[in-house]
């Protein structure tokens, strides 16, 4: 958990340095650390529901399966 | 910097079509299609060929930008931000998915102790170093090794030629299965229509125009390394076993004995297919990235690729509790998940062309 | 700054400003002496710096002997506006500092009394070397000529190869202390203007104390400092420079090297040797092979090792396995650490050799192979194999013919060791992946650093990995130089002959 969260914070610090030195606008900044932050967020949580009987993957999973019963014939 | 040539998008294209396809697909393809896997992989590719026409269709209409760029002033702010929003997402987890299959494969095969974090940071680092130099760069990575790539794969089937079962050709022609045809023509239309990624790339394209020219060589390319690796496998193992093996492009590549200085080539006739799925991931972890950049009106994709690759890598391990899991995806929504986001594009081009119809001077022309 | 005073310049004032402005510098000779038509002189110089034969013949003693009638006016006339000192390179120079300026730079100052200007005269002479064979680049069939240190006999040594008034040479000083001349070389009808520019920006920018070598320079213009590739090629024998500027690309002479460097250059450049021009194309190509597969062999080799032995074992033969097995049996560490102990000593042998003296070089080149080789493996810290992994890795990284680059891949080696003791071949494919992107990025004054194979030049590959035959390369190559490539019309001996009707008798 703690190694996410310091491997998107490193990535967050080594961005805004390289937006600060590139004299990006304001709003750049703001975009790229709040995607930081919200992937910390999802990161975060796709990890703690890791053992889960549902994961987020296996959700997702459920969302498609329905369409590819659909196209496939047969199954 | 440089620009992307035809020469280049068809060497990336070529080997990102083939990478998973011989890697993970050949047993779902072979499970479904069985000896009518070749209709499948034909009829497969012209499909993903189309889907892609029409993606192309809608780029040539705005040369100089990207969908994330233009996509609002086709089906309006409100359809066109959730709708991207939705794609990236969907990319990162094809991206995501496609990493534990590659990584589970190293893992399983040849690193039995070491621990899935351990190979996902690694090659994380590798991918996102080459997402963070941008699709230019990329491209160009694909050209250097083009050749010893393809002539890799090539070579599989050639050494094991006298250990195949030749009766079993006569099947290739007369079993036939509808059913398991048109399974298999889907699956193989998922993987040949991530082509149309071209829409995110385009401005970095030049000579447009022969674009379609450069795809459909790459999927020529493509769909005969396919089938030069499944038929083979086929008639090795017999479709079954083929069907029910987790990698039988491996075991084949297992049944080589190139006399007796080397056995085992494994790993080292795997070292250029694993720089495909390396593509691969690049390719589709660049296309969220340019279009969350464009999306969000940026021009520069370097900030937002470490942190997406990251990603990526994160929900590749955490996603999917085990192989098993990975191995059940693949089978039921692997399909699926790969092609609706290049089915977008078609979508954006019907309602483009719908409103050209109603309003021809607003249509932007060629 | 001299400032005189009144309008009288004063030959003692100046020759005071100068004593002042060379304190205690013991190898500044001032030479007072009255010319003939009474006018007092003075002749300023370095000891060892200039020929002290050429200022008596051809300044004291034609001064002296001039008309002792002649007025000051008419003496400081014939001698700064008509130049009739019998010495060929003559400057008038305006200020003091100019002047102080050209005496540090080998040139002999005359000061006339009550005359502003000043006379500089060109007398140069001091020890130089004489042009030796290349001792770093030795070749069997081709020149053996090398560059020295002196800037002018190696400019020299250009225009008699290249004889042709398009062959451009532009002098800069760079170095606020040294103003250590640099001069480049480039053919104008080949060389690429924006290429000329980028080169002129790089060097004029340059703010340094002092330059004393070729590679001062290199690391200062170079496109990407902090790679360990080198950017920029080197070399000491004029048949390349020459070669290189009939491409189209850009010589940079230092004084005081006789290290030239060129550029652009591309890794595939790197790995070129002369040799491979003068030698005939089937085993010029043939040994261009090998030089690849040595160069993946530098790099690779022990990191292969180290991941087949511990990951990969099944891949190697049964009794291969059960030797090498046996080998490492009573060795107590893991394969990367034997690996480690065997390279560091390996590196450590090699700086070593670089500067023992050359009276015990020899026998301390038998103790350390005895100790690092057989010593070693009998006390079981090493195994055979390894000593052979290590001795074939270190007779490779010398094959690849630019120093800098076999440093280089000497360098990534040990990353590579550990990516394969923790991931095996994966490991491996990982590190290659990032190498070749960092390589794919880097450019050479904006030439791609992997072309012409990425991204593909297809006419350009006739002289990279193979060397098609003379008659073949009838362009130069496209990634740099003007348009208009071709350099030669092939074989037309054997159109004329076509033409004739074929052979007489």
């Amino acid at each position: 958990m703690i190694g996410i969260a310091a491997i998107f914070l490193l990535i967050g610090y080594m961005e805004w340095a390289y937006l600060r030195r590139e004299r990006k606008s304001k709003r750049t900044v703001r975009i790229v650390i709040g995607l930081d932050v919200m992937l910390i967020i999802c990161s975060e949580a796709v990890y703690f529901t890791r053992n889960a009987d549902v994961t987020a993957g296996m959700i997702l999973n459920a969302l498609f399966t329905p369409i590819q019963r659909l196209l496939f014939v047969g199954t | 910097m440089g620009r992307i040539t035809q020469l280049q998008v068809y060497m990336l294209f070529s080997q990102f079509l083939y990478s998973t396809a011989i890697g993970f697909f050949v047993s779902h393809l072979v499970r479904q299609a069985r000896f009518m896997v070749w209709v499948s992989v034909l009829l497969g590719a012209a499909i993903g060929l189309l889907i892609t026409y029409f993606a192309y269709r809608l780029s040539i209409r705005r040369p100089d930008q990207t969908l994330g760029q233009y996509g609002s002033q086709i089906v309006g702010r409100w359809v066109h931000y959730p709708l991207m929003a939705a794609v990236i997402a969907v990319n990162l987890y094809a991206a995501a998915f496609i990493t534990r299959q590659v990584i589970d494969f190293i893992v399983i095969n040849f690193l039995p102790d070491t621990p899935h974090w351990a190979v996902a940071l690694l090659f994380g680092f590798c991918v996102a170093r080459g997402v963070r130099s941008g699709p230019v760069t990329v491209f160009r990575s694909a050209q250097g090794l083009f050749l010893l790539s393809v002539a890799a794969t090539l070579t599989f089937p050639l050494f094991i030629s006298n250990q195949i079962d030749t009766d079993m050709a006569i099947a290739f022609i007369t079993w036939f299965e509808p059913a398991g045809i048109w399974n298999g023509t889907v699956i193989v239309a998922a993987i040949f229509s991530e082509m149309a990624f071209i829409i995110y790339f385009f401005p970095y394209i030049t000579k447009r125009k022969s674009m379609m020219k450069s795809l459909s060589w790459a999927t020529v390319t493509a769909a005969l390394v396919v089938l030069m690796n499944a038929i083979p496998t086929i008639m090795l193992f017999g479709p079954e076993l083929t069907a029910n093996l987790t990698y039988p492009t491996l075991e084949v590549i297992r049944f080589i004995r190139a006399g007796t200085f080397l056995e085992n080539l494994d790993p080292l006739l795997i070292i250029f297919w694993l720089f495909t799925t390396f593509l691969k991931i690049a390719i589709f972890t660049l296309t969220a990235s340019i279009a969350l950049t464009h999306t969000m009106k940026m021009d520069n994709s370097k900030s937002f690729s470490s942190m997406l690759t990251a990603a990526v890598f994160v929900f590749s391990i955490y996603l999917f509790p085990t192989a098993a899991h990975v191995e059940r995806i693949a089978v039921e929504s692997e399909a699926t998940f790969l092609l609706l986001p290049n089915i977008v594009p078609v979508m954006y081009l019907t309602v483009d062309w719908l409103r050209s119809l109603a309003k021809p001077s607003a249509h932007k022309a060629q | 700054m001299f400032k005189n005073r009144g309008s009288s310049f004063q030959l003692g004032e100046r020759l005071k400003w100068l004593k002042n402005h060379f304190s205690h510098t013991s190898d500044v000779i001032y030479h007072d002496f009255v010319a003939g038509p009474g006018v007092a002189c003075a002749l300023v110089h370095l000891k060892g710096m200039v020929d002290l034969a050429a200022i008596e013949q051809s300044v004291l003693k034609v001064i002296s002997s001039m008309d002792p009638s002649m007025s000051q006016r008419e003496f400081a006339e014939r001698l700064l506006d008509h130049k009739e000192l019998p010495i060929q390179q003559q400057s008038v120079k305006e200020t003091m500092e100019d002047a102080a300026k050209g005496v540090l730079d080998g040139q002999a100052l005359l000061l006339i009394d009550r005359e502003r200007r000043l006379l500089a005269l060109t007398v140069a002479s001091f020890e130089k070397r004489s042009i030796q064979e290349a001792p770093n680049e030795s070749v069997i069939r081709g020149p053996r000529e090398a560059f020295i240190e002196d800037l002018d006999t190696n400019i020299t040594l250009m225009r008699r190869r290249l004889k042709s008034e398009l062959l451009k040479t532009e002098l800069y000083h760079i170095g606020e202390r040294t103003e250590t001349a640099v001069a480049l070389l480039y053919l104008e009808d080949v060389c690429s203007p924006q290429l000329l520019d980028e080169m002129k920006r790089r060097l004029k920018n340059i703010d340094v104390d002092g330059v004393l070598g070729s590679s001062y320079l290199e690391e200062m213009i170079d496109d990407n400092p902090y790679s360990p590739f080198p950017q920029m090629q080197y070399t000491e024998r004029p048949d390349v420079v020459a070669a290189s500027l009939l491409e189209g690309r850009i010589a940079v002479f230092v004084n005081g090297t006789p290290i030239v460097i060129l550029a652009p250059v591309t890794m595939f450049m790197l790995i070129q040797s002369a040799e491979d021009y003068y030698q005939r194309y089937t085993s010029s190509s043939w040994l261009r092979i090998i030089r690849y597969f040595f160069l993946f062999a530098s790099l690779l080799m022990p990191s292969i090792y180290i991941a087949v032995t511990t990951f990969h074992a099944d891949m190697i033969p049964e009794r291969l396995l059960m030797t090498i097995a046996a080998s490492r049996e009573v060795v107590p560490f893991p394969a990367l650490v034997e690996a480690f102990i065997m390279e560091l000593s390996f590196e450590a042998l090699r700086e070593a050799t670089l500067r023992i003296p050359k009276a015990i070089g020899q026998s301390v080149s038998i103790i350390g192979a005895l100790i690092i080789g057989t010593a070693a493996v009998d006390a079981g810290i090493v195994s055979a194999a390894m000593v052979i992994i290590v001795s074939l890795t270190g007779i490779s990284s010398y094959i690849i013919p630019h120093f800098d680059l076999s440093l280089a891949f000497r360098l990534l080696r040990f990353p590579f060791m550990i990516l394969a003791g923790i991931f095996g071949l994966f490991g491996i494919v990982c590190g290659m992946i990032l190498i070749y992107l960092h390589l794919l990025e880097l450019r050479s004054f904006g030439v791609p650093y992997l072309a012409p194979f990425a991204p593909v030049h297809l006419k350009d590959i006739k002289d990279s990995v193979v060397r098609a035959p003379w008659w073949a390369m009838i362009t130069r190559p496209s990634f740099f130089g003007l348009p208009g490539r071709r350099r030669m019309a092939s074989r037309k001996w054997m159109q004329a002959r076509g033409k004739d009707g074929g052979n007489q008798g």
